[in-house]
């Protein structure tokens, strides 16, 4: 199991991967939505704003009505913001479950994937 | 004079999944119906040879999907257990005579290439979502999406030459057909009835996710047990002559007259049915304007899966050559090892009409290429060219080129008078798969109880579908 500080520091680390793309930038241009990470062993939350396809702020806590919640484990979260893990299959298999609109979750399955290949 | 005539309520053309489900729901529901199968075997497009030993080889449809939520509730009505298709260790990655090893649906070995296929699927599945699988021909720009190829698309909107052609070989590996044969307005509804790029590219959760044990052909042989002599094998349909008040089938020694007819068959088998009247011009022009995919199913087995001890998964994708994709195929037990490996579009097309000697060394050059020396020395080799097949004509289904959707799709699924409309190229969820066979033939079926006033409380529930299920990934 991941610490809170654990998976901090590896959505600090995602944060800035994810800004850095300029792929990933472009093709989430214009997208603005307020995601919720709940793990799935741990009352442990974020809140992650993505504002024109930059994420803007993460916050610890559940906070404001999402667009999208995601639901895993807090040692998924913590593989898959540092890279380690390729969601894909833990998406596909519902382990990582995603709770959104089918844009919407075409769009974080496709910034997963994204990520993934770095 | 026909020798063997017969009367019942429906006569369906056509023993596979969307025949087969057709006759199951009008049985229920206390109607009778017989079955027309040219073949001397059910299942169409699924077939499942059984080898001294019991090795089944599904040289046909084969896999399910954990939201094809119809065939997966269809095969455990029937008893028939599935597996999950072997996808533990690493997938091989082969560009040119450069192998890479990767994890998951997109190979990572150049992040540039990967990044482009991910940015267009996406830019696709996002696309999908404006159209509508019941009416696709009323997406905004519709005419437009179907009067340009999926390789159109691809050229203008993927940037990197290498995407462009990993573009290529996904539509390839999908439809078993070249981009420039399916219009973008296709390639989108088919995203859309699938669930998206990630469901039909994928193993886990996705379209190849499970097997079935014994294979896929054993539900439709459990259906076919049920329905018992109301299935008739070897019985070649040439003719139907339809009217309002009723519809007559016949071929070569058989003759049956029904109320109702189901045309379960793929479109370019409705253009071989000599009809009577003609059928209108929109029927027609779908029989001859949606051909078929071209495939060739190889298997390749060894007696034991050797890839998995060097920590492979059996699964390829490569950018050249005959083979491009492989899976491994072997038993749920392991106890022998089984390549499957499939020669698709254009290198079925070039490969068909040569020998199978020829197509089998080259095979197995391209695998021992991905596999090492050992792939060299196989215990078997069975293939299945479906373009050879004389009653599904290719595989996996048909292909909607440019200008089909926009000026014949309404007529897809509309009855005419007494004749209804099934198979999976009339499907809106899965269509091209097993599922959307299911689908139409659940559809078409109650299509009838309802001409027929057949009271509702006799109609068999619906299968479940994916419109109840909740919109999570």
């Amino acid at each position: 199991m991941a610490t809170e500080t654990e998976i901090a520091e590896a959505l600090e680390d995602y944060r800035r991967r994810c800004n850095e793309n300029e792929k990933l930038r472009k093709m989430l241009k214009g997208w603005t939505r307020l995601i919720h990470f709940t793990c799935t062993d741990a009352p442990v939350a974020f809140t992650v704003n993505i504002e024109a396809g930059e994420i803007t702020s993460v916050s610890p806590g559940a906070s404001g009505t999402p667009d999208l919640v995601i639901a895993a484990t807090s040692e998924d979260f913590a593989d898959m913001f540092w890279g380690d893990l390729n969601p894909a299959a833990k998406y596909a298999s519902g382990e990582i479950a995603v709770r959104g609109t089918a844009e919407d979750v075409f769009r974080v399955d496709a910034m997963a994937a994204l990520i993934w290949l770095d | 004079m026909a020798r063997d005539s017969g009367n019942t309520d429906v006569v369906i053309v056509g023993a596979g999944y969307a025949g087969l489900t057709a006759a199951e729901v009008l049985i229920e529901a206390g109607l009778e119906a017989t079955v027309l199968e040219a073949r001397d075997r059910v299942g169409g497009r699924v077939h499942t040879e059984t080898l001294a030993g019991g090795l089944a080889i599904d040289h046909g449809g084969q896999w399910a999907g954990r939201t094809q939520y119809r065939l997966t509730a269809l095969a455990q009505r029937h008893g028939v257990a599935t597996f999950p298709t072997y996808d533990e260790g690493d997938n091989l990655s082969v560009r040119g005579d450069a192998i890479a090893r990767y994890k998951g649906p997109i190979p990572n070995d150049k992040p540039e290439v990967g990044a482009d296929e991910i940015a267009a699927l996406l830019e696709l599945d996002l696309m999908a979502m404006q159209v509508s699988t019941e009416a696709p021909w009323e997406a905004p720009d519709a005419e437009e999406m179907d009067s340009i190829t999926a390789h159109s698309w691809i050229r203008d909107n993927v940037e990197n030459e290498e995407a462009r052609h990993g573009m290529r070989l996904l539509v390839e590996a999908v439809f078993s057909a070249e981009p420039r044969d399916l219009s973008l307005l296709h390639l989108l509804f088919y995203l859309r009835s699938g669930g998206g790029s990630t469901k039909l590219l994928t193993v886990a959760g996705g379209a190849q996710e499970s097997r079935f044990t014994g294979g896929a052909q054993q539900v439709a042989n459990r259906i076919a047990e049920r329905l018992g002599q109301n299935v008739r094998l070897s019985c070649p349909v040439e003719r139907v002559s339809y009217s309002t008040d009723g519809v007559t089938v016949s071929g070569a020694g058989f003759e049956v007259h029904g109320r109702r007819a189901v045309i379960a068959v793929p479109p370019p088998l409705g253009a071989r049915i000599d009809w009577s009247p003609r059928l209108p011009l929109d029927h027609q022009q779908i029989f001859q304007r949606v051909p078929m995919g071209c495939v060739i199913k190889v298997h390749v087995v060894y007696d034991r899966p050797f890839w998995r001890d060097a920590g492979l998964s059996g699964q390829v994708v490569a950018d050249s050559g005959i083979i491009k994709v492989v899976f491994d195929n072997s038993p749920a037990d392991a106890s022998r090892g089984v390549l499957l490996a499939f020669i698709e579009g254009d290198d079925a097309r070039a490969w068909a009409d040569r020998s199978q000697a020829d197509r089998r060394k080259e095979t197995l050059r391209a695998l021992v290429k991905f596999f090492g020396p050992a792939a060299a020395n196989p215990d078997a080799y069975y293939e299945k060219s479906w373009a050879a097949e004389p009653y599904s004509l290719g595989c996996y289904a048909g292909v909607f080129p440019p200008g089909v959707w926009t000026t014949f799709g309404k007529a897809l699924r509309v009855p005419v008078e007494t004749v209804h409309w099934a198979g999976t190229e009339t499907a809106t969820e899965w269509m091209g798969y097993i599922d959307g066979a299911v689908q139409s033939g659940e559809r078409a079926a109650r299509e009838v109880l309802q001409a027929l006033d057949v009271p509702r409380d006799r109609w068999p529930a619906l299968l479940p579908s994916g419109e109840a299920q909740p919109v999570t990934s």
